[in-house]
Protein backbone atom coordinates (compact mmCIF):
# COMPACT_ATOMS: atom_id res chain seq x y z
CA UNK A 1 0.00 0.00 0.00
CA UNK A 2 1.13 3.41 -1.13
CA UNK A 3 2.60 5.59 2.11
CA UNK A 4 0.07 8.47 2.77
CA UNK A 5 2.49 11.64 1.72
CA UNK A 6 3.14 9.39 -1.76
CA UNK A 7 -0.39 9.51 -2.56
CA UNK A 8 -1.10 13.01 -1.67
CA UNK A 9 1.55 14.33 -3.75
CA UNK A 10 0.63 12.20 -6.58
CA UNK A 11 -2.64 13.28 -6.19
CA UNK A 12 -1.53 16.95 -6.73
CA UNK A 13 0.60 16.18 -9.81
CA UNK A 14 -2.24 14.35 -10.89
CA UNK A 15 -4.10 18.07 -10.18
CA UNK A 16 -1.36 20.21 -11.70
CA UNK A 17 -1.95 17.75 -15.35
CA UNK A 18 -5.92 19.67 -14.65
CA UNK A 19 -4.82 22.49 -13.89
CA UNK A 20 -2.79 22.45 -17.55
CA UNK A 21 -5.54 21.21 -19.50
CA UNK A 22 -7.46 24.26 -17.83
CA UNK A 23 -5.18 26.32 -18.65
CA UNK A 24 -4.97 25.12 -22.50
CA UNK A 25 -8.96 25.05 -22.64
CA UNK A 26 -8.70 28.53 -21.91
CA UNK A 27 -6.67 29.44 -24.70
CA UNK A 28 -6.93 27.06 -27.96
CA UNK A 29 -11.02 28.46 -27.92
CA UNK A 30 -9.11 31.75 -29.13
CA UNK A 31 -7.63 30.34 -32.15
CA UNK A 32 -9.14 31.60 -35.06
CA UNK A 33 -11.43 29.47 -37.09
CA UNK A 34 -9.05 29.21 -39.91
CA UNK A 35 -5.99 28.43 -38.62
CA UNK A 36 -4.50 25.18 -38.40
CA UNK A 37 -3.96 24.52 -35.02
CA UNK A 38 -7.80 24.86 -34.08
CA UNK A 39 -7.88 21.66 -33.83
CA UNK A 40 -6.31 21.93 -30.88
CA UNK A 41 -9.43 23.55 -29.52
CA UNK A 42 -11.78 20.14 -30.28
CA UNK A 43 -10.91 17.93 -27.04
CA UNK A 44 -11.81 20.81 -24.77
CA UNK A 45 -15.16 21.77 -26.15
CA UNK A 46 -17.31 19.91 -23.89
CA UNK A 47 -15.07 20.80 -20.93
CA UNK A 48 -16.14 24.93 -21.87
CA UNK A 49 -19.56 23.88 -21.78
CA UNK A 50 -19.56 21.57 -18.45
CA UNK A 51 -17.52 24.41 -16.66
CA UNK A 52 -19.02 27.00 -18.26
CA UNK A 53 -15.51 28.87 -19.50
CA UNK A 54 -16.51 29.53 -22.78
CA UNK A 55 -15.41 32.89 -24.03
CA UNK A 56 -14.76 35.81 -26.39
CA UNK A 57 -13.20 39.29 -25.69
CA UNK A 58 -13.92 40.63 -29.44
CA UNK A 59 -15.75 43.67 -27.09
CA UNK A 60 -14.75 46.56 -29.16
CA UNK A 61 -12.64 45.37 -31.55
CA UNK A 62 -13.78 48.12 -34.14
CA UNK A 63 -15.58 50.93 -33.03
CA UNK A 64 -19.41 51.16 -32.23
CA UNK A 65 -21.16 52.20 -35.26
CA UNK A 66 -24.26 53.17 -33.56
CA UNK A 67 -25.38 56.42 -32.13
CA UNK A 68 -29.12 55.27 -31.49
CA UNK A 69 -30.93 52.50 -31.15
CA UNK A 70 -34.79 52.27 -31.68
CA UNK A 71 -36.71 49.09 -32.20
CA UNK A 72 -40.67 48.47 -32.83
CA UNK A 73 -42.73 45.97 -33.78
CA UNK A 74 -45.43 46.52 -37.00
CA UNK A 75 -48.27 44.56 -36.92
CA UNK A 76 -50.67 44.44 -40.12
CA UNK A 77 -54.08 42.65 -39.65
CA UNK A 78 -56.00 41.17 -42.31
CA UNK A 79 -57.92 43.65 -43.16
CA UNK A 80 -54.69 45.85 -43.88
CA UNK A 81 -55.18 48.12 -41.01
CA UNK A 82 -51.91 48.70 -39.24
CA UNK A 83 -49.85 50.29 -36.52
CA UNK A 84 -46.70 49.34 -34.27
CA UNK A 85 -46.79 48.01 -31.12
CA UNK A 86 -43.87 47.88 -28.21
CA UNK A 87 -41.73 45.10 -28.78
CA UNK A 88 -40.97 44.09 -25.24
CA UNK A 89 -42.36 40.93 -23.98
CA UNK A 90 -44.36 39.87 -21.84
CA UNK A 91 -46.57 43.03 -21.98
CA UNK A 92 -45.90 43.96 -25.46
CA UNK A 93 -44.17 47.28 -23.96
CA UNK A 94 -42.11 49.81 -25.29
CA UNK A 95 -38.71 48.85 -26.41
CA UNK A 96 -36.77 49.77 -22.92
CA UNK A 97 -33.31 51.15 -24.74
CA UNK A 98 -31.27 48.65 -22.28
CA UNK A 99 -28.07 46.87 -23.56
CA UNK A 100 -29.57 43.43 -23.22
CA UNK A 101 -32.56 44.63 -25.11
CA UNK A 102 -30.68 45.97 -27.36
CA UNK A 103 -28.48 42.86 -28.06
CA UNK A 104 -31.51 40.65 -27.98
CA UNK A 105 -33.04 42.74 -30.96
CA UNK A 106 -30.11 43.31 -32.94
CA UNK A 107 -29.13 39.29 -32.53
CA UNK A 108 -32.85 38.21 -33.34
CA UNK A 109 -33.14 40.50 -36.68
CA UNK A 110 -29.34 40.79 -37.70
CA UNK A 111 -27.79 37.27 -36.75
CA UNK A 112 -28.47 34.10 -38.89
CA UNK A 113 -27.32 32.31 -36.03
CA UNK A 114 -29.94 33.93 -33.56
CA UNK A 115 -32.90 32.69 -36.22
CA UNK A 116 -34.33 30.27 -34.20
CA UNK A 117 -34.68 32.55 -31.18
CA UNK A 118 -36.54 35.51 -33.95
CA UNK A 119 -38.89 32.46 -34.11
CA UNK A 120 -39.99 31.51 -31.06
CA UNK A 121 -40.27 35.17 -30.31
CA UNK A 122 -42.41 35.76 -33.25
CA UNK A 123 -44.84 32.72 -31.56
CA UNK A 124 -45.01 34.54 -28.09
CA UNK A 125 -45.63 37.76 -29.23
CA UNK A 126 -47.89 36.51 -32.01
CA UNK A 127 -50.00 34.67 -28.63
CA UNK A 128 -49.82 37.94 -26.70
CA UNK A 129 -51.30 39.92 -29.12
CA UNK A 130 -53.89 37.64 -29.45
CA UNK A 131 -54.70 37.67 -25.80
CA UNK A 132 -54.54 41.18 -25.83
CA UNK A 133 -57.18 42.04 -29.12
CA UNK A 134 -58.94 38.62 -29.20
CA UNK A 135 -58.22 37.75 -32.78
CA UNK A 136 -54.95 36.56 -34.05
CA UNK A 137 -53.99 36.66 -38.14
CA UNK A 138 -52.02 39.44 -38.00
CA UNK A 139 -48.77 39.74 -39.92
CA UNK A 140 -45.75 41.20 -37.64
CA UNK A 141 -42.34 42.36 -38.13
CA UNK A 142 -39.72 44.61 -36.28
CA UNK A 143 -39.07 47.70 -37.54
CA UNK A 144 -35.58 48.87 -36.27
CA UNK A 145 -34.17 52.36 -36.63
CA UNK A 146 -30.70 53.68 -35.96
CA UNK A 147 -28.47 56.78 -36.26
CA UNK A 148 -25.42 55.41 -37.94
CA UNK A 149 -22.46 57.19 -36.88
CA UNK A 150 -21.08 59.56 -39.25
CA UNK A 151 -17.27 59.39 -40.38
CA UNK A 152 -15.25 61.93 -38.62
CA UNK A 153 -14.32 64.23 -41.10
CA UNK A 154 -18.16 64.16 -41.87
CA UNK A 155 -19.18 65.26 -38.06
CA UNK A 156 -16.68 68.02 -37.76
CA UNK A 157 -18.13 69.68 -41.45
CA UNK A 158 -21.71 70.30 -39.70
CA UNK A 159 -21.90 69.10 -36.79
CA UNK A 160 -24.19 66.32 -37.62
CA UNK A 161 -23.21 63.07 -35.59
CA UNK A 162 -25.21 60.02 -37.18
CA UNK A 163 -27.17 59.53 -40.30
CA UNK A 164 -30.94 57.49 -39.86
CA UNK A 165 -31.44 53.83 -41.31
CA UNK A 166 -34.01 51.81 -41.05
CA UNK A 167 -34.10 48.26 -41.01
CA UNK A 168 -36.89 45.69 -40.94
CA UNK A 169 -36.71 41.66 -40.27
CA UNK A 170 -38.47 39.41 -42.42
CA UNK A 171 -42.37 38.95 -41.94
CA UNK A 172 -43.94 36.51 -39.68
CA UNK A 173 -47.03 35.61 -40.19
CA UNK A 174 -49.44 34.50 -37.08
CA UNK A 175 -52.35 32.27 -38.13
CA UNK A 176 -55.54 31.55 -37.13
CA UNK B 1 8.82 19.16 -12.92
CA UNK B 2 9.48 20.38 -9.38
CA UNK B 3 8.84 24.54 -10.90
CA UNK B 4 5.73 23.22 -12.12
CA UNK B 5 4.52 21.29 -9.12
CA UNK B 6 5.18 24.51 -7.30
CA UNK B 7 3.82 26.81 -9.69
CA UNK B 8 0.47 25.43 -8.73
CA UNK B 9 1.14 24.15 -5.36
CA UNK B 10 3.11 26.89 -3.75
CA UNK B 11 2.15 29.08 -0.91
CA UNK B 12 -0.42 31.81 -1.22
CA UNK B 13 -1.65 34.50 1.41
CA UNK B 14 -5.42 33.31 2.03
CA UNK B 15 -6.34 37.15 1.93
CA UNK B 16 -6.06 36.91 -1.35
CA UNK B 17 -8.49 34.56 -1.98
CA UNK B 18 -10.40 36.56 0.50
CA UNK B 19 -10.12 39.90 -1.63
CA UNK B 20 -11.13 38.13 -5.48
CA UNK B 21 -14.12 36.21 -3.25
CA UNK B 22 -15.23 39.87 -2.34
CA UNK B 23 -14.88 41.80 -4.58
CA UNK B 24 -16.41 38.97 -7.65
CA UNK B 25 -19.89 38.51 -4.95
CA UNK B 26 -20.33 41.99 -5.04
CA UNK B 27 -20.00 42.45 -8.76
CA UNK B 28 -22.10 39.45 -8.93
CA UNK B 29 -24.42 41.04 -7.11
CA UNK B 30 -24.59 44.38 -8.98
CA UNK B 31 -25.29 42.19 -12.13
CA UNK B 32 -28.20 40.55 -10.44
CA UNK B 33 -29.47 43.70 -9.55
CA UNK B 34 -29.38 45.24 -13.13
CA UNK B 35 -30.87 41.60 -14.47
CA UNK B 36 -33.91 41.51 -11.42
CA UNK B 37 -36.42 44.58 -13.32
CA UNK B 38 -35.92 42.23 -16.34
CA UNK B 39 -36.35 38.69 -14.69
CA UNK B 40 -39.43 38.13 -16.83
CA UNK B 41 -37.97 39.23 -20.50
CA UNK B 42 -34.95 37.28 -20.11
CA UNK B 43 -35.51 33.82 -17.74
CA UNK B 44 -39.65 32.96 -17.67
CA UNK B 45 -42.01 31.81 -20.02
CA UNK B 46 -44.34 34.79 -22.15
CA UNK B 47 -40.43 36.57 -22.24
CA UNK B 48 -38.31 37.50 -25.24
CA UNK B 49 -36.04 34.70 -25.16
CA UNK B 50 -38.15 31.06 -26.20
CA UNK B 51 -36.82 28.21 -24.07
CA UNK B 52 -36.96 26.01 -26.97
CA UNK B 53 -34.63 28.12 -28.92
CA UNK B 54 -32.08 27.94 -25.16
CA UNK B 55 -32.48 24.03 -25.55
CA UNK B 56 -31.85 23.53 -29.32
CA UNK B 57 -28.77 26.29 -29.20
CA UNK B 58 -27.70 24.13 -26.24
CA UNK B 59 -28.61 20.70 -27.83
CA UNK B 60 -25.94 18.67 -28.46
CA UNK B 61 -23.61 20.11 -26.18
CA UNK B 62 -23.28 19.86 -22.32
CA UNK B 63 -24.33 23.06 -21.17
CA UNK B 64 -26.58 23.21 -18.55
CA UNK B 65 -29.40 25.86 -16.61
CA UNK B 66 -31.68 25.35 -13.78
CA UNK B 67 -34.00 27.79 -15.96
CA UNK B 68 -34.60 24.65 -18.41
CA UNK B 69 -36.70 23.12 -15.78
CA UNK B 70 -37.93 26.45 -13.65
CA UNK B 71 -39.79 29.19 -16.11
CA UNK B 72 -42.71 30.35 -14.36
CA UNK B 73 -42.37 33.94 -13.09
CA UNK B 74 -42.14 32.81 -9.45
CA UNK B 75 -40.03 29.95 -9.89
CA UNK B 76 -37.39 32.44 -11.80
CA UNK B 77 -38.12 35.47 -9.11
CA UNK B 78 -37.23 32.18 -6.26
CA UNK B 79 -34.26 31.08 -8.48
CA UNK B 80 -32.91 34.91 -8.42
CA UNK B 81 -33.40 35.44 -4.62
CA UNK B 82 -31.73 32.36 -3.57
CA UNK B 83 -28.68 33.60 -6.18
CA UNK B 84 -28.85 36.91 -4.50
CA UNK B 85 -28.33 35.31 -0.68
CA UNK B 86 -25.86 33.15 -2.12
CA UNK B 87 -23.71 35.90 -3.45
CA UNK B 88 -24.28 37.86 0.32
CA UNK B 89 -22.92 34.26 2.05
CA UNK B 90 -20.09 34.24 -0.24
CA UNK B 91 -19.24 37.93 0.62
CA UNK B 92 -19.35 37.23 4.08
CA UNK B 93 -17.57 34.16 4.01
CA UNK B 94 -20.32 32.53 5.38
CA UNK B 95 -20.96 28.79 4.15
CA UNK B 96 -18.40 29.65 1.46
CA UNK B 97 -18.12 26.22 -0.90
CA UNK B 98 -22.10 25.69 -0.93
CA UNK B 99 -22.61 29.76 -1.44
CA UNK B 100 -20.08 29.32 -4.33
CA UNK B 101 -21.68 26.30 -6.30
CA UNK B 102 -25.13 28.31 -5.83
CA UNK B 103 -23.47 31.43 -7.64
CA UNK B 104 -21.62 29.71 -10.53
CA UNK B 105 -24.82 27.85 -11.04
CA UNK B 106 -26.47 30.98 -11.25
CA UNK B 107 -24.03 32.34 -13.80
CA UNK B 108 -24.31 28.92 -16.07
CA UNK B 109 -28.01 28.81 -15.82
CA UNK B 110 -29.04 32.52 -17.01
CA UNK B 111 -25.81 32.14 -19.79
CA UNK B 112 -27.46 28.90 -20.86
CA UNK B 113 -30.99 30.14 -20.75
CA UNK B 114 -30.39 33.87 -22.50
CA UNK B 115 -27.66 33.21 -25.09
CA UNK B 116 -28.54 36.25 -26.94
CA UNK B 117 -28.05 39.04 -23.96
CA UNK B 118 -24.76 38.42 -22.86
CA UNK B 119 -21.96 40.23 -22.82
CA UNK B 120 -18.20 39.96 -22.30
CA UNK B 121 -18.85 40.48 -17.77
CA UNK B 122 -21.31 37.47 -17.77
CA UNK B 123 -18.54 35.44 -19.12
CA UNK B 124 -16.00 36.85 -16.83
CA UNK B 125 -18.14 36.55 -13.91
CA UNK B 126 -19.01 32.76 -15.18
CA UNK B 127 -15.28 31.90 -15.38
CA UNK B 128 -14.28 33.16 -12.07
CA UNK B 129 -17.21 31.70 -10.06
CA UNK B 130 -15.62 28.72 -11.30
CA UNK B 131 -12.31 29.46 -9.91
CA UNK B 132 -13.53 30.80 -6.67
CA UNK B 133 -15.73 27.48 -6.27
CA UNK B 134 -12.56 25.45 -7.09
CA UNK B 135 -10.36 27.47 -5.19
CA UNK B 136 -8.77 27.29 -1.45
CA UNK B 137 -11.15 29.24 0.56
CA UNK B 138 -9.66 29.68 4.32
CA UNK B 139 -11.53 31.78 7.03
CA UNK B 140 -9.68 35.18 6.50
CA UNK B 141 -12.10 38.18 6.09
CA UNK B 142 -15.21 35.83 6.77
CA UNK B 143 -18.19 35.83 9.35
CA UNK B 144 -16.55 32.74 10.95
CA UNK B 145 -13.40 34.49 11.40
CA UNK B 146 -14.84 37.37 12.93
CA UNK B 147 -17.04 35.31 15.05
CA UNK B 148 -14.32 32.57 16.56
CA UNK B 149 -10.55 33.85 15.47
CA UNK B 150 -8.00 31.27 15.33
CA UNK B 151 -4.02 31.72 14.65
CA UNK B 152 -4.51 28.62 11.55
CA UNK B 153 -6.68 31.18 9.60
CA UNK B 154 -3.81 33.28 8.43
CA UNK B 155 -1.80 29.95 7.20
CA UNK B 156 -0.58 29.66 3.54
CA UNK B 157 -2.74 28.18 1.34
CA UNK B 158 -2.00 26.52 -2.47
CA UNK B 159 -1.69 29.34 -4.79
CA UNK B 160 -3.37 26.91 -7.74
CA UNK B 161 -6.39 28.87 -7.77
CA UNK B 162 -4.54 32.05 -8.77
CA UNK B 163 -2.39 30.95 -10.78
CA UNK B 164 -6.09 30.00 -12.95
CA UNK B 165 -7.43 33.35 -12.22
CA UNK B 166 -4.51 35.22 -13.36
CA UNK B 167 -3.79 32.89 -16.68
CA UNK B 168 -7.62 34.03 -17.34
CA UNK B 169 -6.95 37.77 -17.47
CA UNK B 170 -3.69 37.07 -19.47
CA UNK B 171 -5.86 35.74 -22.32
CA UNK B 172 -8.55 38.17 -22.05
CA UNK B 173 -5.51 40.91 -22.77
CA UNK B 174 -3.78 39.20 -25.23
CA UNK B 175 -6.67 38.20 -27.28
CA UNK B 176 -8.66 41.24 -27.06
CA UNK B 177 -5.43 43.15 -28.18
CA UNK B 178 -4.58 40.44 -30.88
CA UNK B 179 -8.21 41.13 -32.60
CA UNK B 180 -7.73 45.19 -32.22
CA UNK B 181 -4.92 45.47 -33.38
CA UNK B 182 -5.70 44.55 -37.26
CA UNK B 183 -8.71 47.59 -36.90
CA UNK B 184 -8.04 50.94 -38.58
CA UNK B 185 -9.82 52.70 -36.06
CA UNK B 186 -7.68 51.12 -33.22
CA UNK B 187 -4.71 52.02 -35.60
CA UNK B 188 -5.20 55.49 -36.70
CA UNK B 189 -6.92 56.27 -33.19
CA UNK B 190 -9.97 57.66 -34.02
CA UNK B 191 -11.78 54.23 -31.58
CA UNK B 192 -12.14 56.72 -28.78
CA UNK B 193 -14.05 59.51 -30.35
CA UNK B 194 -16.47 57.23 -32.40
CA UNK B 195 -17.18 55.40 -28.70
CA UNK B 196 -17.91 58.77 -26.88
CA UNK B 197 -20.97 59.63 -29.36
CA UNK B 198 -21.94 56.15 -29.45
CA UNK B 199 -25.29 54.74 -27.32
CA UNK B 200 -22.39 53.24 -25.15
CA UNK B 201 -20.83 56.91 -24.18
CA UNK B 202 -22.48 58.63 -21.51
CA UNK B 203 -22.38 61.98 -23.09
CA UNK B 204 -23.26 60.49 -27.04
CA UNK B 205 -24.26 63.72 -28.04
CA UNK B 206 -20.57 65.31 -27.43
CA UNK B 207 -18.63 65.71 -30.66
CA UNK B 208 -15.43 67.18 -28.40
CA UNK B 209 -13.18 63.96 -29.06
CA UNK B 210 -14.58 63.83 -32.92
CA UNK B 211 -12.91 68.21 -32.60
CA UNK B 212 -10.04 67.40 -30.73
CA UNK B 213 -9.16 64.21 -32.74
CA UNK B 214 -5.83 64.27 -31.73
CA UNK B 215 -7.19 63.74 -27.95
CA UNK B 216 -9.14 60.57 -28.57
CA UNK B 217 -5.62 59.26 -30.43
CA UNK B 218 -3.87 59.53 -27.50
CA UNK B 219 -6.88 57.73 -25.16
CA UNK B 220 -6.93 55.19 -28.12
CA UNK B 221 -3.13 54.51 -28.11
CA UNK B 222 -2.95 54.71 -24.22
CA UNK B 223 -5.88 52.58 -23.37
CA UNK B 224 -4.31 50.10 -26.04
CA UNK B 225 -0.94 50.32 -24.37
CA UNK B 226 -2.28 49.93 -21.16
CA UNK B 227 -4.44 46.34 -22.31
CA UNK B 228 -1.21 45.17 -24.11
CA UNK B 229 1.45 45.86 -20.96
CA UNK B 230 -0.89 44.84 -17.86
CA UNK B 231 -0.69 41.68 -17.94
CA UNK B 232 3.15 41.52 -17.59
CA UNK B 233 3.28 44.29 -15.48
CA UNK B 234 0.72 42.88 -12.91
CA UNK B 235 3.00 39.34 -13.33
CA UNK B 236 5.76 41.34 -12.47
CA UNK B 237 6.35 42.03 -8.38
CA UNK B 238 8.70 45.29 -9.10
CA UNK B 239 5.43 46.55 -11.63
CA UNK B 240 2.72 44.94 -9.60
CA UNK B 241 1.12 48.20 -8.54
CA UNK B 242 2.03 50.27 -11.81
CA UNK B 243 0.01 47.90 -13.42
CA UNK B 244 -2.95 47.55 -10.64
CA UNK B 245 -2.95 51.45 -11.09
CA UNK B 246 -3.04 51.35 -14.87
CA UNK B 247 -5.59 48.98 -15.63
CA UNK B 248 -8.19 49.74 -12.92
CA UNK B 249 -7.48 53.42 -13.84
CA UNK B 250 -8.66 52.43 -17.48
CA UNK B 251 -11.66 50.49 -15.91
CA UNK B 252 -12.63 53.29 -13.60
CA UNK B 253 -12.97 55.66 -16.97
CA UNK B 254 -14.71 53.54 -18.63
CA UNK B 255 -16.72 52.89 -15.88
CA UNK B 256 -17.47 56.47 -15.06
CA UNK B 257 -17.92 57.46 -18.87
CA UNK B 258 -20.29 55.18 -20.27
CA UNK B 259 -22.95 52.34 -19.63
CA UNK B 260 -20.55 49.69 -19.19
CA UNK B 261 -20.01 50.14 -15.13
CA UNK B 262 -20.59 46.83 -14.69
CA UNK B 263 -18.47 45.49 -16.77
CA UNK B 264 -15.57 47.32 -15.24
CA UNK B 265 -16.93 45.86 -11.99
CA UNK B 266 -16.50 42.08 -13.47
CA UNK B 267 -12.68 42.91 -14.31
CA UNK B 268 -11.75 43.63 -10.76
CA UNK B 269 -11.40 39.91 -8.67
CA UNK B 270 -9.04 39.38 -11.74
CA UNK B 271 -6.52 42.41 -10.96
CA UNK B 272 -6.94 41.29 -7.48
CA UNK B 273 -5.89 37.29 -8.00
CA UNK B 274 -2.06 39.07 -8.84
CA UNK B 275 -1.72 40.68 -5.26
CA UNK B 276 0.56 38.62 -2.87
CA UNK B 277 0.73 39.43 0.95
CA UNK B 278 3.32 41.79 0.81
CA UNK B 279 1.11 43.77 -2.10
CA UNK B 280 -1.68 43.43 0.14
CA UNK B 281 0.30 44.86 2.96
CA UNK B 282 1.41 48.12 0.86
CA UNK B 283 -1.86 49.09 -0.04
CA UNK B 284 -3.35 48.60 3.28
CA UNK B 285 0.13 50.72 4.58
CA UNK B 286 -0.90 53.77 2.22
CA UNK B 287 -4.37 53.27 2.99
CA UNK B 288 -3.50 53.77 6.53
CA UNK B 289 -0.97 56.29 6.12
CA UNK B 290 -3.42 58.82 3.88
CA UNK B 291 -5.88 59.63 7.06
CA UNK B 292 -2.57 60.00 9.57
CA UNK B 293 -0.91 62.37 6.90
CA UNK B 294 -4.29 64.20 7.23
CA UNK B 295 -4.59 64.30 10.74
CA UNK B 296 -0.48 66.26 10.79
CA UNK B 297 -2.07 69.11 8.80
CA UNK B 298 -5.09 69.39 10.27
CA UNK B 299 -5.23 72.12 13.00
Amino acid sequence: MMPRGRLVTVAKAAACVVFAGHMAATCTQHIPAGSALRPLAAPFVHYDELTGIWQSWNMFTTPPYLHAYDVDLEVLERDGTSGAAGPMLPGIRRYDGSLRAESFFTCVVDDPSCSAYLAGYFDRMCAALHTRLGHGGQRIVLHEVYDRLRLLPDIRANGVIASREEHRSKAFDCGG
Amino acid sequence: MKRAFDFFWGPADPRTYALVRIALSLAALANLILLWPVRDEYFAQGGLVSLAAARATASGGLCGSVFYVVSSPTGVTIVMLVAAAAMVALCAGYWMRFSAAVVWLWHLSYSGRAFPILHSWDALLRIYSLLVLVSPMGRVWSVLQLRHPRPADADRVPVYGLRLMQWQLVVVYVTTVWLKLPDEYWRNGQVCAYFSMSFYSLTSNSTFFARHEWLSAIETYLSLAIEASVPWLLWMKKTRLVGLAAGLGLHFAIAVTSTLAIFSMCMVPGYLSFLDGDDIDRIAGLARARPRAQTLVDP
